[in-house]
Protein backbone atom coordinates (compact mmCIF):
# COMPACT_ATOMS: atom_id res chain seq x y z
CA UNK A 1 0.00 0.00 0.00
CA UNK A 2 1.37 3.30 -1.10
CA UNK A 3 0.54 7.30 -0.65
CA UNK A 4 -1.02 6.74 -4.77
CA UNK A 5 -3.40 3.78 -3.06
CA UNK A 6 -4.74 6.47 -0.73
CA UNK A 7 -4.93 8.96 -3.44
CA UNK A 8 -6.61 7.13 -6.03
CA UNK A 9 -8.74 5.27 -3.95
CA UNK A 10 -10.02 8.52 -2.14
CA UNK A 11 -10.82 9.84 -5.69
CA UNK A 12 -12.68 6.71 -6.58
CA UNK A 13 -14.63 7.54 -3.35
CA UNK A 14 -15.28 11.36 -4.04
CA UNK A 15 -16.08 10.96 -7.86
CA UNK A 16 -19.61 10.37 -7.46
CA UNK A 17 -20.46 12.34 -4.89
CA UNK A 18 -23.46 15.14 -5.98
CA UNK A 19 -25.08 16.86 -3.65
CA UNK A 20 -28.09 19.41 -4.46
CA UNK A 21 -25.89 22.41 -5.71
CA UNK A 22 -26.31 25.53 -3.10
CA UNK A 23 -27.15 28.56 -4.78
CA UNK A 24 -25.85 32.16 -3.59
CA UNK A 25 -29.09 32.73 -1.66
CA UNK A 26 -28.44 29.82 0.05
CA UNK A 27 -25.10 30.85 1.24
CA UNK A 28 -26.10 34.21 1.84
CA UNK A 29 -28.83 32.70 3.98
CA UNK A 30 -26.51 30.92 6.09
CA UNK A 31 -24.18 33.63 6.52
CA UNK A 32 -26.82 35.93 8.08
CA UNK A 33 -27.75 33.32 10.18
CA UNK A 34 -24.01 33.43 11.24
CA UNK A 35 -23.45 36.97 11.31
CA UNK A 36 -26.61 37.57 13.58
CA UNK A 37 -25.36 34.93 16.16
CA UNK A 38 -21.97 36.53 16.08
CA UNK A 39 -23.12 39.90 16.67
CA UNK A 40 -25.35 38.69 19.15
CA UNK A 41 -22.62 37.21 21.01
CA UNK A 42 -19.74 39.67 20.94
CA UNK A 43 -19.64 43.34 21.86
CA UNK A 44 -20.74 44.61 25.26
CA UNK A 45 -23.42 47.00 25.37
CA UNK A 46 -23.39 49.95 27.99
CA UNK A 47 -26.73 50.19 27.74
CA UNK A 48 -27.43 45.95 27.99
CA UNK A 49 -25.28 45.73 30.88
CA UNK A 50 -27.25 48.35 32.79
CA UNK A 51 -30.63 46.71 31.82
CA UNK A 52 -28.94 43.23 32.78
CA UNK A 53 -27.96 44.44 36.27
CA UNK A 54 -31.59 46.06 37.07
CA UNK A 55 -33.59 43.81 35.88
CA UNK A 56 -32.24 40.10 35.65
CA UNK A 57 -31.70 40.42 39.83
CA UNK A 58 -35.44 40.99 40.24
CA UNK A 59 -36.78 37.72 38.03
CA UNK A 60 -33.72 35.38 38.12
CA UNK A 61 -33.04 35.39 41.99
CA UNK A 62 -35.85 33.33 42.47
CA UNK A 63 -38.79 36.50 43.41
CA UNK A 64 -40.80 38.58 41.18
CA UNK A 65 -43.79 37.81 42.09
CA UNK A 66 -43.05 35.38 45.13
CA UNK A 67 -40.46 37.15 47.41
CA UNK A 68 -39.38 40.79 47.51
CA UNK A 69 -35.75 41.39 46.57
CA UNK A 70 -33.73 44.04 48.23
CA UNK A 71 -33.28 46.88 45.52
CA UNK A 72 -30.46 45.67 42.18
CA UNK A 73 -26.98 46.91 43.08
CA UNK A 74 -26.51 49.28 40.04
CA UNK A 75 -23.02 47.26 39.69
CA UNK A 76 -22.55 43.83 39.35
CA UNK A 77 -21.44 42.21 42.68
CA UNK A 78 -17.84 40.11 42.46
CA UNK A 79 -18.11 36.53 44.05
CA UNK A 80 -15.45 35.14 46.05
CA UNK A 81 -12.26 33.92 45.05
CA UNK A 82 -12.28 30.59 43.16
CA UNK A 83 -10.94 29.20 45.82
CA UNK A 84 -13.70 29.68 48.05
CA UNK A 85 -16.45 27.95 47.16
CA UNK A 86 -19.80 29.37 46.33
CA UNK A 87 -22.94 26.95 47.10
CA UNK A 88 -25.38 27.33 44.31
CA UNK A 89 -28.65 25.75 43.67
CA UNK A 90 -28.70 23.88 40.39
CA UNK A 91 -30.37 25.80 37.35
CA UNK A 92 -29.40 27.73 34.83
CA UNK A 93 -27.33 30.22 34.58
CA UNK A 94 -26.93 32.92 31.53
CA UNK A 95 -24.27 34.55 30.24
CA UNK A 96 -24.92 38.55 28.49
CA UNK A 97 -22.07 40.61 27.34
CA UNK A 98 -19.64 38.72 29.62
CA UNK A 99 -21.71 39.31 32.86
CA UNK A 100 -22.80 35.89 34.27
CA UNK A 101 -26.24 35.56 35.69
CA UNK A 102 -26.42 32.93 38.59
CA UNK A 103 -29.47 31.11 39.57
CA UNK A 104 -29.43 32.62 42.90
CA UNK A 105 -29.69 36.40 41.07
CA UNK A 106 -26.15 37.11 42.20
CA UNK A 107 -24.15 39.03 38.94
CA UNK A 108 -20.76 38.61 38.36
CA UNK A 109 -18.53 40.23 35.88
CA UNK A 110 -16.57 37.65 33.65
CA UNK A 111 -13.71 37.37 31.70
CA UNK A 112 -15.27 34.84 29.58
CA UNK A 113 -15.08 35.80 26.01
CA UNK A 114 -18.59 35.20 24.63
CA UNK A 115 -17.84 35.36 20.89
CA UNK A 116 -19.04 32.62 18.89
CA UNK A 117 -19.66 30.65 22.56
CA UNK A 118 -22.53 28.19 22.18
CA UNK A 119 -21.92 26.22 25.22
CA UNK A 120 -20.66 26.52 29.00
CA UNK A 121 -21.60 25.04 32.11
CA UNK A 122 -21.12 26.04 36.36
CA UNK A 123 -20.34 24.08 38.64
CA UNK A 124 -22.41 24.22 41.89
CA UNK A 125 -19.47 25.93 43.28
CA UNK A 126 -19.66 28.55 41.24
CA UNK A 127 -16.98 27.90 38.94
CA UNK A 128 -17.57 28.18 35.42
CA UNK A 129 -16.56 25.78 32.64
CA UNK A 130 -16.10 26.73 29.27
CA UNK A 131 -15.50 25.30 25.74
CA UNK A 132 -13.66 27.82 24.09
CA UNK A 133 -14.90 28.39 20.62
CA UNK A 134 -11.87 28.00 18.08
CA UNK A 135 -9.15 26.90 20.58
CA UNK A 136 -9.16 22.98 21.75
CA UNK A 137 -8.93 24.70 25.41
CA UNK A 138 -11.48 23.70 28.08
CA UNK A 139 -11.22 27.26 30.37
CA UNK A 140 -12.53 27.21 33.99
CA UNK A 141 -13.33 30.44 35.64
CA UNK A 142 -13.39 30.94 39.20
CA UNK A 143 -16.26 31.87 40.82
CA UNK A 144 -14.98 35.70 41.01
CA UNK A 145 -15.23 35.40 37.00
CA UNK A 146 -11.35 35.46 36.75
CA UNK A 147 -9.59 32.43 34.52
CA UNK A 148 -8.68 29.87 36.78
CA UNK A 149 -7.46 27.26 34.74
CA UNK A 150 -6.91 25.53 31.84
CA UNK A 151 -7.04 22.16 30.14
CA UNK A 152 -6.55 20.76 26.90
CA UNK A 153 -8.79 18.79 24.73
CA UNK A 154 -8.94 17.57 21.57
CA UNK A 155 -12.12 19.54 20.78
CA UNK A 156 -13.93 21.73 23.06
CA UNK A 157 -17.15 19.89 24.28
CA UNK A 158 -18.56 19.78 27.71
CA UNK A 159 -20.97 17.48 29.41
CA UNK A 160 -23.12 18.38 32.87
CA UNK A 161 -24.69 16.37 35.00
CA UNK A 162 -28.01 17.00 35.94
CA UNK A 163 -27.58 18.70 39.34
CA UNK A 164 -24.15 20.87 37.97
CA UNK A 165 -21.76 18.97 40.12
CA UNK A 166 -19.93 16.94 37.93
CA UNK A 167 -18.78 18.00 34.18
CA UNK A 168 -16.85 15.85 31.71
CA UNK A 169 -14.76 16.29 28.54
CA UNK A 170 -12.37 14.07 26.80
CA UNK A 171 -8.69 14.98 26.58
CA UNK A 172 -6.16 15.18 23.86
CA UNK A 173 -5.85 11.00 24.52
CA UNK A 174 -9.16 10.51 23.94
CA UNK A 175 -9.08 9.94 27.73
CA UNK A 176 -12.58 10.88 29.71
CA UNK A 177 -11.90 13.67 32.32
CA UNK A 178 -14.06 14.84 34.81
CA UNK A 179 -14.37 17.76 37.23
CA UNK A 180 -16.39 18.10 40.38
CA UNK A 181 -17.74 20.40 42.15
CA UNK A 182 -15.83 21.79 45.41
CA UNK A 183 -12.61 19.81 43.88
CA UNK A 184 -9.45 21.32 42.69
CA UNK A 185 -8.38 18.86 40.26
CA UNK A 186 -10.43 16.49 37.72
CA UNK A 187 -10.40 13.03 37.87
CA UNK A 188 -8.66 11.51 34.15
CA UNK A 189 -9.83 7.93 33.98
CA UNK A 190 -7.07 5.81 32.70
CA UNK A 191 -9.56 4.55 29.69
CA UNK A 192 -11.34 6.62 27.25
CA UNK A 193 -14.46 5.64 24.83
CA UNK A 194 -14.66 2.42 22.93
CA UNK A 195 -14.75 3.33 19.63
CA UNK A 196 -12.84 1.70 16.38
CA UNK A 197 -9.39 3.32 15.62
CA UNK A 198 -8.19 5.83 17.47
CA UNK A 199 -11.42 7.76 18.08
CA UNK A 200 -13.14 9.61 20.40
CA UNK A 201 -16.63 8.73 21.53
CA UNK A 202 -19.67 10.74 23.08
CA UNK A 203 -20.19 11.70 26.93
CA UNK A 204 -24.06 11.13 26.55
CA UNK A 205 -24.67 10.96 30.42
CA UNK A 206 -23.06 11.08 34.05
CA UNK A 207 -24.49 11.47 37.63
CA UNK A 208 -22.93 10.52 40.77
CA UNK A 209 -20.03 11.65 43.21
CA UNK A 210 -16.58 11.48 44.24
CA UNK A 211 -15.89 9.81 41.06
CA UNK A 212 -11.67 9.07 41.68
CA UNK A 213 -13.48 6.08 44.28
CA UNK A 214 -15.69 5.08 41.57
CA UNK A 215 -18.94 7.24 42.87
CA UNK A 216 -19.48 8.41 39.27
CA UNK A 217 -21.61 6.76 36.23
CA UNK A 218 -20.76 8.21 32.65
CA UNK A 219 -22.80 7.02 30.00
CA UNK A 220 -21.02 6.93 26.72
CA UNK A 221 -21.18 5.97 23.29
CA UNK A 222 -20.51 6.55 18.96
CA UNK A 223 -22.57 9.48 18.75
CA UNK A 224 -26.00 7.45 17.81
CA UNK A 225 -26.07 4.37 20.43
CA UNK A 226 -24.99 4.87 23.52
CA UNK A 227 -22.88 1.83 24.36
CA UNK A 228 -20.79 1.71 27.19
CA UNK A 229 -20.55 2.79 31.27
CA UNK A 230 -17.53 3.79 32.95
CA UNK A 231 -17.32 3.78 36.93
CA UNK A 232 -13.92 3.46 37.49
CA UNK A 233 -10.90 5.09 37.22
CA UNK A 234 -8.39 2.14 36.68
CA UNK A 235 -11.11 -0.31 34.54
CA UNK A 236 -12.33 0.48 31.24
CA UNK A 237 -16.00 1.01 29.78
CA UNK A 238 -18.23 -1.55 30.23
CA UNK A 239 -20.90 -2.36 27.47
CA UNK A 240 -24.00 -1.11 28.81
CA UNK A 241 -27.27 -3.51 28.55
CA UNK A 242 -30.13 -2.15 27.36
CA UNK A 243 -33.49 -3.71 26.12
CA UNK A 244 -32.89 -2.29 22.82
CA UNK A 245 -30.38 0.47 21.67
CA UNK A 246 -30.55 4.03 22.42
CA UNK A 247 -29.04 7.20 22.89
CA UNK A 248 -28.97 8.92 26.27
CA UNK A 249 -30.19 12.77 25.89
CA UNK A 250 -30.86 13.43 29.96
CA UNK A 251 -30.14 11.65 32.99
CA UNK A 252 -32.83 12.15 36.15
CA UNK A 253 -30.84 14.27 39.02
CA UNK A 254 -30.60 11.13 40.78
CA UNK A 255 -29.66 8.90 37.60
CA UNK A 256 -32.68 6.26 37.97
CA UNK A 257 -34.42 7.39 34.63
CA UNK A 258 -33.14 8.90 31.31
CA UNK A 259 -34.20 10.68 28.94
CA UNK A 260 -33.66 8.10 25.38
CA UNK A 261 -33.93 8.49 21.64
CA UNK A 262 -34.33 5.43 19.50
CA UNK A 263 -34.52 5.11 15.97
CA UNK A 264 -38.14 4.30 14.91
CA UNK A 265 -39.94 3.77 11.77
CA UNK A 266 -42.36 6.04 12.98
CA UNK A 267 -39.85 9.02 12.28
CA UNK A 268 -36.96 7.96 10.43
CA UNK A 269 -35.57 11.59 10.45
CA UNK A 270 -35.24 11.81 14.05
CA UNK A 271 -36.34 8.54 15.48
CA UNK A 272 -38.76 8.57 18.79
CA UNK A 273 -37.89 9.19 22.42
CA UNK A 274 -38.31 7.33 25.42
CA UNK A 275 -38.01 7.62 29.61
CA UNK A 276 -36.35 4.69 30.55
CA UNK A 277 -35.56 2.97 33.59
CA UNK A 278 -31.78 1.67 33.53
CA UNK A 279 -32.54 -0.92 36.41
CA UNK A 280 -35.50 -2.70 35.56
CA UNK A 281 -34.29 -2.15 31.70
CA UNK A 282 -37.87 -1.07 30.33
CA UNK A 283 -39.08 1.95 29.08
CA UNK A 284 -41.84 3.36 30.81
CA UNK A 285 -42.69 5.95 28.48
CA UNK A 286 -42.46 6.39 24.54
CA UNK A 287 -43.28 9.54 22.36
CA UNK A 288 -42.59 10.02 18.35
CA UNK A 289 -44.09 13.24 19.03
CA UNK A 290 -41.59 14.87 21.49
CA UNK A 291 -37.81 14.73 22.07
CA UNK A 292 -36.89 15.89 25.36
CA UNK A 293 -33.37 17.30 26.07
CA UNK A 294 -33.19 17.57 30.00
CA UNK A 295 -35.07 17.30 33.44
CA UNK A 296 -35.83 19.85 35.72
CA UNK A 297 -33.73 20.14 38.00
CA UNK A 298 -35.95 18.34 40.48
CA UNK A 299 -36.44 15.15 38.08
CA UNK A 300 -40.01 15.47 37.29
CA UNK A 301 -40.16 17.21 34.03
CA UNK A 302 -38.50 17.44 30.60
CA UNK A 303 -37.80 20.18 28.24
CA UNK A 304 -38.54 19.13 24.80
CA UNK A 305 -37.93 20.98 21.83
CA UNK A 306 -38.36 20.33 17.99
CA UNK A 307 -36.94 22.75 15.23
CA UNK A 308 -33.81 23.31 12.82
CA UNK A 309 -31.12 24.98 12.29
CA UNK A 310 -30.40 26.05 15.91
CA UNK A 311 -33.64 27.63 16.02
CA UNK A 312 -37.17 26.15 17.29
CA UNK A 313 -40.42 27.13 16.84
CA UNK A 314 -42.01 26.31 20.63
CA UNK A 315 -40.71 24.48 23.53
CA UNK A 316 -42.81 22.07 25.38
CA UNK A 317 -42.66 20.85 29.22
CA UNK A 318 -43.11 17.06 29.41
CA UNK A 319 -44.77 14.99 32.45
CA UNK A 320 -42.68 11.23 33.07
CA UNK A 321 -45.10 10.08 30.37
CA UNK A 322 -44.10 12.20 27.97
CA UNK A 323 -47.37 13.76 28.11
CA UNK A 324 -47.38 17.67 27.35
CA UNK A 325 -47.94 19.79 30.42
CA UNK A 326 -47.57 23.38 28.45
CA UNK A 327 -45.50 24.69 25.98
CA UNK A 328 -44.21 28.00 24.65
CA UNK A 329 -44.51 29.22 21.48
CA UNK A 330 -42.26 32.60 20.86
CA UNK A 331 -43.60 35.83 19.02
CA UNK A 332 -44.72 36.21 15.70
CA UNK A 333 -40.75 37.01 12.95
CA UNK A 334 -39.06 35.42 16.37
CA UNK A 335 -37.75 31.52 17.09
CA UNK A 336 -36.47 30.31 19.95
CA UNK A 337 -32.58 30.16 20.08
CA UNK A 338 -31.77 28.26 23.51
CA UNK A 339 -33.35 27.75 26.92
CA UNK A 340 -32.29 25.96 30.31
CA UNK A 341 -34.12 25.66 33.58
CA UNK A 342 -34.24 28.64 36.02
CA UNK A 343 -35.47 26.11 39.21
CA UNK A 344 -38.34 23.53 38.58
CA UNK A 345 -41.05 25.70 38.23
CA UNK A 346 -39.77 27.98 35.77
CA UNK A 347 -37.63 27.74 31.90
CA UNK A 348 -35.52 30.40 30.83
CA UNK A 349 -35.97 30.85 27.29
CA UNK A 350 -34.24 33.04 24.56
CA UNK A 351 -35.54 34.39 21.30
CA UNK A 352 -33.79 36.07 18.63
CA UNK A 353 -35.45 38.02 15.78
CA UNK A 354 -35.67 35.95 12.36
CA UNK A 355 -35.38 38.95 10.12
CA UNK A 356 -34.42 42.66 10.27
CA UNK A 357 -31.95 43.87 12.52
CA UNK A 358 -30.74 40.96 14.91
CA UNK A 359 -32.47 41.29 18.72
CA UNK A 360 -32.27 39.02 21.12
CA UNK A 361 -35.37 38.67 24.51
CA UNK A 362 -34.66 36.56 27.64
CA UNK A 363 -37.94 35.47 28.95
CA UNK A 364 -39.16 33.57 32.12
CA UNK A 365 -41.43 30.66 31.31
CA UNK A 366 -43.85 29.44 34.08
CA UNK A 367 -44.03 25.63 33.72
CA UNK A 368 -47.81 25.76 35.23
CA UNK A 369 -49.26 27.89 32.76
CA UNK A 370 -47.08 29.04 29.71
CA UNK A 371 -47.07 32.40 30.43
CA UNK A 372 -43.95 34.25 29.89
CA UNK A 373 -42.44 37.24 31.88
CA UNK A 374 -40.13 39.05 29.72
CA UNK A 375 -37.05 39.92 31.61
CA UNK A 376 -34.79 41.42 29.13
CA UNK A 377 -36.36 42.39 25.73
CA UNK A 378 -35.34 43.19 22.84
CA UNK A 379 -31.42 43.10 23.26
CA UNK A 380 -28.92 43.96 20.57
CA UNK A 381 -26.43 41.35 21.54
CA UNK A 382 -27.03 37.63 22.58
CA UNK A 383 -27.50 35.41 25.55
CA UNK A 384 -26.21 32.02 26.23
CA UNK A 385 -27.96 29.49 28.79
CA UNK A 386 -25.79 27.27 31.09
CA UNK A 387 -26.05 23.73 30.27
CA UNK B 1 -26.10 41.68 -7.29
CA UNK B 2 -22.81 43.86 -6.20
CA UNK B 3 -19.47 43.22 -7.83
CA UNK B 4 -18.25 41.75 -4.74
CA UNK B 5 -21.48 38.75 -4.70
CA UNK B 6 -20.85 38.05 -8.58
CA UNK B 7 -17.33 37.66 -7.72
CA UNK B 8 -18.46 35.45 -4.94
CA UNK B 9 -20.79 33.60 -6.94
CA UNK B 10 -18.47 33.05 -9.93
CA UNK B 11 -15.89 31.32 -7.32
CA UNK B 12 -19.44 29.34 -5.30
CA UNK B 13 -20.13 28.29 -9.30
CA UNK B 14 -16.68 27.07 -10.38
CA UNK B 15 -15.68 25.33 -7.03
CA UNK B 16 -18.68 23.55 -5.34
CA UNK B 17 -18.30 20.43 -6.70
CA UNK B 18 -14.61 20.11 -5.59
CA UNK B 19 -15.36 21.59 -2.35
CA UNK B 20 -18.89 19.10 -1.80
CA UNK B 21 -16.00 16.33 -2.31
CA UNK B 22 -13.58 17.26 0.17
CA UNK B 23 -16.53 18.03 2.82
CA UNK B 24 -17.61 14.25 1.69
CA UNK B 25 -13.86 12.73 2.61
CA UNK B 26 -13.73 14.71 5.76
CA UNK B 27 -17.24 13.94 7.19
CA UNK B 28 -18.07 10.20 5.60
CA UNK B 29 -21.32 11.22 5.79
CA UNK B 30 -22.76 13.00 2.48
CA UNK B 31 -25.56 15.09 4.42
CA UNK B 32 -23.03 16.48 6.56
CA UNK B 33 -21.01 16.85 4.15
CA UNK B 34 -23.10 19.19 2.42
CA UNK B 35 -23.97 21.17 5.66
CA UNK B 36 -20.33 21.51 6.37
CA UNK B 37 -20.40 22.95 2.73
CA UNK B 38 -22.93 25.13 3.42
CA UNK B 39 -21.93 26.74 6.89
CA UNK B 40 -18.25 26.85 5.06
CA UNK B 41 -18.97 28.89 2.38
CA UNK B 42 -21.39 31.24 3.88
CA UNK B 43 -17.95 31.95 6.85
CA UNK B 44 -16.18 32.45 3.30
CA UNK B 45 -19.14 34.27 2.15
CA UNK B 46 -18.34 36.67 5.31
CA UNK B 47 -14.66 37.28 4.90
CA UNK B 48 -14.88 37.56 0.83
CA UNK B 49 -13.60 41.27 1.14
CA UNK B 50 -10.55 40.28 3.50
CA UNK B 51 -9.36 37.67 1.04
CA UNK B 52 -7.80 39.60 -1.08
CA UNK B 53 -5.25 37.29 -2.81
CA UNK B 54 -7.85 35.07 -4.79
CA UNK B 55 -5.48 32.31 -5.46
CA UNK B 56 -5.71 31.56 -1.44
CA UNK B 57 -9.27 31.21 -1.50
CA UNK B 58 -9.48 27.70 -1.81
CA UNK B 59 -6.15 27.27 0.86
CA UNK B 60 -8.88 29.51 2.66
CA UNK B 61 -11.78 27.68 2.71
CA UNK B 62 -10.10 24.29 3.47
CA UNK B 63 -9.22 26.22 6.46
CA UNK B 64 -12.47 26.94 7.65
CA UNK B 65 -13.85 22.91 6.41
CA UNK B 66 -11.64 21.35 8.54
CA UNK B 67 -11.85 23.13 11.49
CA UNK B 68 -15.80 23.49 11.11
CA UNK B 69 -15.37 19.75 10.54
CA UNK B 70 -14.53 19.55 14.22
CA UNK B 71 -17.23 21.66 15.07
CA UNK B 72 -19.66 19.68 13.73
CA UNK B 73 -19.02 17.11 15.82
CA UNK B 74 -19.15 19.19 19.05
CA UNK B 75 -22.75 19.62 17.78
CA UNK B 76 -23.55 15.97 16.74
CA UNK B 77 -22.80 15.73 20.89
CA UNK B 78 -25.24 18.25 21.78
CA UNK B 79 -27.39 17.49 19.07
CA UNK B 80 -30.28 20.16 19.10
CA UNK B 81 -31.20 19.46 15.54
CA UNK B 82 -34.61 18.59 14.90
CA UNK B 83 -37.04 17.94 12.16
CA UNK B 84 -38.75 20.05 9.76
CA UNK B 85 -42.11 19.60 8.27
CA UNK B 86 -40.05 18.69 5.07
CA UNK B 87 -37.12 16.51 4.02
CA UNK B 88 -34.80 18.31 2.39
CA UNK B 89 -35.14 17.19 -1.34
CA UNK B 90 -31.16 16.25 -1.46
CA UNK B 91 -29.93 14.73 -4.32
CA UNK B 92 -28.48 11.72 -3.34
CA UNK B 93 -24.96 10.48 -2.78
CA UNK B 94 -23.43 7.70 -4.62
CA UNK B 95 -21.05 5.53 -3.59
CA UNK B 96 -19.17 3.55 -5.71
CA UNK B 97 -19.55 0.00 -5.11
CA UNK B 98 -16.73 -1.52 -3.83
CA UNK B 99 -15.09 -4.87 -1.99
CA UNK B 100 -11.79 -4.72 -2.60
CA UNK B 101 -8.93 -2.17 -1.87
CA UNK B 102 -11.14 0.97 -2.18
CA UNK B 103 -13.28 -0.25 0.46
CA UNK B 104 -10.09 -0.91 3.40
CA UNK B 105 -8.83 2.58 2.14
CA UNK B 106 -12.54 3.96 3.33
CA UNK B 107 -12.82 1.53 6.14
CA UNK B 108 -9.57 3.05 7.69
CA UNK B 109 -10.15 6.54 6.69
CA UNK B 110 -13.42 6.71 8.60
CA UNK B 111 -12.13 5.50 11.59
CA UNK B 112 -9.27 7.56 11.73
CA UNK B 113 -9.41 10.62 14.55
CA UNK B 114 -10.89 13.85 12.92
CA UNK B 115 -7.69 15.46 12.72
CA UNK B 116 -5.46 12.47 11.21
CA UNK B 117 -8.37 11.97 9.04
CA UNK B 118 -7.79 15.86 7.52
CA UNK B 119 -4.31 15.22 6.73
CA UNK B 120 -5.06 12.17 4.77
CA UNK B 121 -7.80 14.09 2.86
CA UNK B 122 -5.85 17.05 1.85
CA UNK B 123 -2.37 14.97 1.40
CA UNK B 124 -3.73 12.43 -1.05
CA UNK B 125 -7.01 13.73 -2.29
CA UNK B 126 -5.77 17.38 -2.33
CA UNK B 127 -2.63 16.32 -3.34
CA UNK B 128 -1.05 19.40 -0.96
CA UNK B 129 2.53 19.34 0.31
CA UNK B 130 3.55 18.58 3.60
CA UNK B 131 3.57 22.22 4.24
CA UNK B 132 0.37 23.30 2.96
CA UNK B 133 -1.08 20.54 5.10
CA UNK B 134 0.33 21.93 8.64
CA UNK B 135 -0.07 25.45 7.67
CA UNK B 136 -3.68 24.76 7.08
CA UNK B 137 -4.26 22.27 10.17
CA UNK B 138 -2.18 24.26 12.14
CA UNK B 139 0.53 21.26 13.05
CA UNK B 140 3.90 20.77 12.59
CA UNK B 141 5.55 18.89 9.16
CA UNK B 142 6.29 16.30 11.58
CA UNK B 143 2.92 15.27 12.73
CA UNK B 144 1.83 15.18 9.52
CA UNK B 145 4.63 13.13 8.42
CA UNK B 146 3.84 10.79 11.52
CA UNK B 147 0.11 10.86 10.83
CA UNK B 148 0.42 9.62 7.39
CA UNK B 149 2.69 7.06 8.22
CA UNK B 150 0.16 5.99 10.80
CA UNK B 151 -2.59 5.74 8.00
CA UNK B 152 -0.54 3.95 5.74
CA UNK B 153 0.69 1.20 8.36
CA UNK B 154 -3.05 0.82 9.55
CA UNK B 155 -4.37 0.31 5.60
CA UNK B 156 -1.60 -2.35 5.32
CA UNK B 157 -2.31 -4.17 8.53
CA UNK B 158 -6.09 -4.18 7.46
CA UNK B 159 -5.74 -5.23 3.51
CA UNK B 160 -5.74 -9.02 2.93
CA UNK B 161 -2.37 -9.95 1.21
CA UNK B 162 -4.98 -10.52 -2.01
CA UNK B 163 -5.45 -7.46 -2.20
CA UNK B 164 -2.22 -5.86 -1.50
CA UNK B 165 -0.26 -6.22 -4.32
CA UNK B 166 3.39 -6.60 -4.39
CA UNK B 167 4.25 -3.98 -6.65
CA UNK B 168 2.88 -1.62 -5.03
CA UNK B 169 4.74 -2.01 -1.42
CA UNK B 170 7.99 0.24 -0.74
Amino acid sequence: MTEETFTRELERRAEHVHGAPLTFDDVRGKARSIRRRRQGLASAAAAAVIAAVIVIPMALGGGGDRTPQPAPSPTPTPAPSPSVALPTVPGSSVLHDGTLQRPDGSQVPTEIDGTDLQQFGVLTDGRVVVPVPGVRKIRVYGADGTLDTEYDVDLNVIAMSADDTLVAWIDPDYRVVVLESGKAEPTTFDWGVPMPGESYGSIDGLYGSDCAHGGCTLLVGDFNTTTHVLTKVEDPAVELETSEPLRVAAVSPDGTRWAVTYAADQDPQFGCSGIYDPTARTMLARSCEATPWSFSPDGQLLVSARGDNQMWGSIEVLDQDLELVTSYRPPAGTAVTDWGWQDPQHLLVVTSSIEGPPTWSLVRVGVDDGAAQPLMPDQDSGFVISE
Amino acid sequence: MTDRDADFTAYLEARQPRLLRIAYLLTGDPHQAEDLLQTSLAKLYLAWNDVRDRDHVDAYVRRIMVNENSSLWRRAWRRRELPTDEVPDLTPVHDRPDEGVGARVWEVVQTLPRKARAVVVLRYYEQLSEAETAEILGISVGTVKSQCHRALATLRERTPADLNPREEER
